[in-house]
């Protein structure tokens, strides 16, 4: 007996179209299933090679490892060998390992500043054989976060001990800054010292300027009215000087215009009457009257005897 | 007639004066060849006075222009005069610079007479500074010594230097007297080969003849007036005298020896005192 009777028409094939139905999901689901990991390269051919880390800090399995920069395989498998050392196994796409050469080397990097670590390979040079399956690449510890790290340690700790260093003298009683602070502080009061003393100083200077300065500037005031006073005089001597020096120049240069000539004749004279007179001492010395009075003038060695 | 011959005279006196003023003057020497000849009388004369920095500095202008002249003789002379110069300025290696630049150089053409001078100076140098390549200076100044060499006796005193020195007084007193007989009218040597003479005999303990070499001495060095020379002999014969027991002699000749002495290097007291 049937509870239910199937008698409305819509009914009639369900289980057919359900059927349907659910299949056509279950493919939908296989086909992405399939594309993702088409995409992923599941089903791409894959050679292993290795590489031997001193730790395996920044390395995980599934990490990238990419060619520059792109993505050419992933970490495999990571294992600690004989030696406690990682090794790492990476599986590389056929497609890429004619890339490789027997000097390719691996180095940990990161995507842009703070993106995901990854595993950079470089090809190795043109001229070594290509890498085969199984083959060891060589690992470099590349630049990353704890490289810079142990960077700015080697760099920072010597700044750090200077300035502990520069600290510790900062606060050394005999030490030299110390020992400056103080004299600057000794030379400071010092300048108080003689400031106050520059100041009194202003003071005296004031005072004398007010005392003595004063009565002195209004005497020189005085002599210079007297000055004044008495200027048209001596102006008035100085010029009649003026013209009887004037005159006496005029008189003079008459004198000179008129026995130029005769003086001129005169040094001329003279100058003759040496050159005669030179001549006639020469004329005189070399005569055989006189020639004989004259020492002749001593030539030669200085005369100096063995005692000399 | 004796008039007569006088008037004669009188009148021929201005034809005579006449006669010698009429030769015609020598040519000037070229102006460079005056100005050395003016240069070096200068230096003389400042060497004479003992002047010695102006003496030297006239010298060294008198062996540029000489130099200038490429007058080799003037040249030589005037190098061994600077020699001379710093010889007595103390200052030998000067000297012996300048006297081995002539000795030196045999290919220039100086005069014969004026290396045996150079030869000469460079003797005396090095025995008055005891060095121990006088003796061969000496023997090189005498080859170059030949027949009618004026220093002949200088060498002689030189040998008797050298032997006094040594302490070989009778070979000292050998040389001097053969500079004696060879000094002729070279008063110079003569006294000092009496002197050089005095001085073996004193050390030969023959005082009385070492008086009479002292005082012979004195008497041609009181001639040519050497100061220096004068109080070494009147400090000579003083000892001598001491030694022959005449003490107020001695006393009196030592005086005289000393004051002498301070007369050429006044003391410092003595040269404030009016």
């Amino acid at each position: 007996m049937t509870l239910l009777a199937d008698k409305d028409e819509r009914f009639k094939g369900l289980f057919i179209k359900v059927s349907i139905f659910v299949l056509l999901a279950v493919l939908g689901i296989a086909f992405n299933f399939m594309y993702a990991a088409l995409r992923q390269g599941l089903f791409l051919k894959k050679t292993q090679i290795y590489f031997v880390a001193p730790t395996s800090q920044d390395i995980h399995e599934g990490m990238a490892v990419k060619l520059s920069g792109f993505k050419i395989g992933t970490v495999k498998e990571m294992t600690l060998n004989d030696m406690a050392q990682t090794r790492v196994d990476l599986m590389i796409e056929d497609r890429y390992m004619h890339f490789l050469k027997e000097d390719a080397e691996v180095t940990p990097g990161r995507e842009g500043v703070i993106g995901d670590t990854v595993l950079a390979l470089s090809g190795g040079s043109e001229k070594k054989q290509p890498l085969h399956a199984g083959a060891e690449i060589k690992f470099t510890q590349g630049g990353g976060l704890e490289q810079i790290t142990q960077d700015l340690r080697a760099h920072l700790f010597p700044a750090i001990a200077d300035m502990s260093k520069l600290l510790h003298d900062v606060n050394d009683p005999n030490g030299d800054i110390r020992q400056t602070l103080k004299n600057m502080r000794e030379l400071t009061a010092g300048m108080n010292t003689t400031r106050t003393k520059l100041d009194q100083m202003l003071d005296n200077t004031n005072a004398l300027v007010a005392n003595d300065a004063r009565p002195m500037v209004q005497s020189l005031n005085k002599s210079a009215a007297k000055l004044e006073q008495d200027m048209p005089v001596l102006l008035d001597k100085a010029r009649t000087t003026f013209d009887g020096l004037e005159k006496s120049s005029t008189a003079i240069r008459s004198m000179l215009e008129t026995s130029g000539p005769q003086v001129s004749g005169l040094v001329g004279e003279s100058r003759e009457l040496v050159t005669g007179a030179r001549k006639t001492v020469d004329s005189l010395n070399n005569s055989w009257l006189l020639r004989s009075g004259i020492p002749p003038e001593p030539q030669g060695p200085v005369k100096m005897d063995s005692s000399d | 007639m004796m008039e007569t011959m006088k008037r004669a005279m009188l009148l021929c006196l201005p034809l005579i004066l006449l006669a010698a003023c009429s030769s015609a003057a020598p040519p000037r020497p070229p102006a460079v060849l005056e100005r050395a000849n003016n240069a070096d009388k200068e230096a003389r004369r400042a060497l004479r006075d003992g002047d010695l920095p102006v003496a030297r500095n006239l010298f060294e202008q008198t062996l540029r222009l000489q130099q200038s002249l490429d007058n080799l003789p003037g040249i030589a002379a005037a190098a061994i005069n600077l020699a001379s110069v710093y010889h007595r300025m103390n200052n030998d290696e000067m000297a012996l610079a300048y006297l081995d630049a002539i000795l030196g150089d045999r290919q220039a053409p100086y005069p014969a007479e004026l290396r045996a001078v150079a030869a000469f100076r460079k003797a005396v140098i090095l025995v008055d500074n005891n060095n121990k390549d006088a003796p061969a200076a000496v023997e090189a100044a005498a080859q170059q010594c030949v027949s009618s060499c004026e220093f002949t006796a200088g060498l002689h005193n030189l040998r008797a230097r050298m032997a006094l020195g040594s302490k070989d007084y009778a070979a000292a007193a050998g040389h001097a007297k053969q500079a004696a007989d060879a000094a002729g009218d070279n008063k110079e040597e003569l006294a000092n080969a009496r002197r050089h003479t005095a001085a073996a005999n004193a050390a030969l303990g023959q005082t009385g003849p070492a008086l009479e070499q002292y005082l012979a001495a004195l008497e041609l060095d009181k001639q040519l007036g050497v100061p220096k020379r004068i109080a070494e002999d009147l400090q000579g014969a003083s000892t001598a005298l001491e030694k022959l027991g005449r003490k107020d002699e001695a006393i009196s000749y030592a005086r005289r020896a000393a004051a002498a002495q301070d007369a050429i290097h006044p003391k410092a007291d003595a040269a404030k005192a009016p």
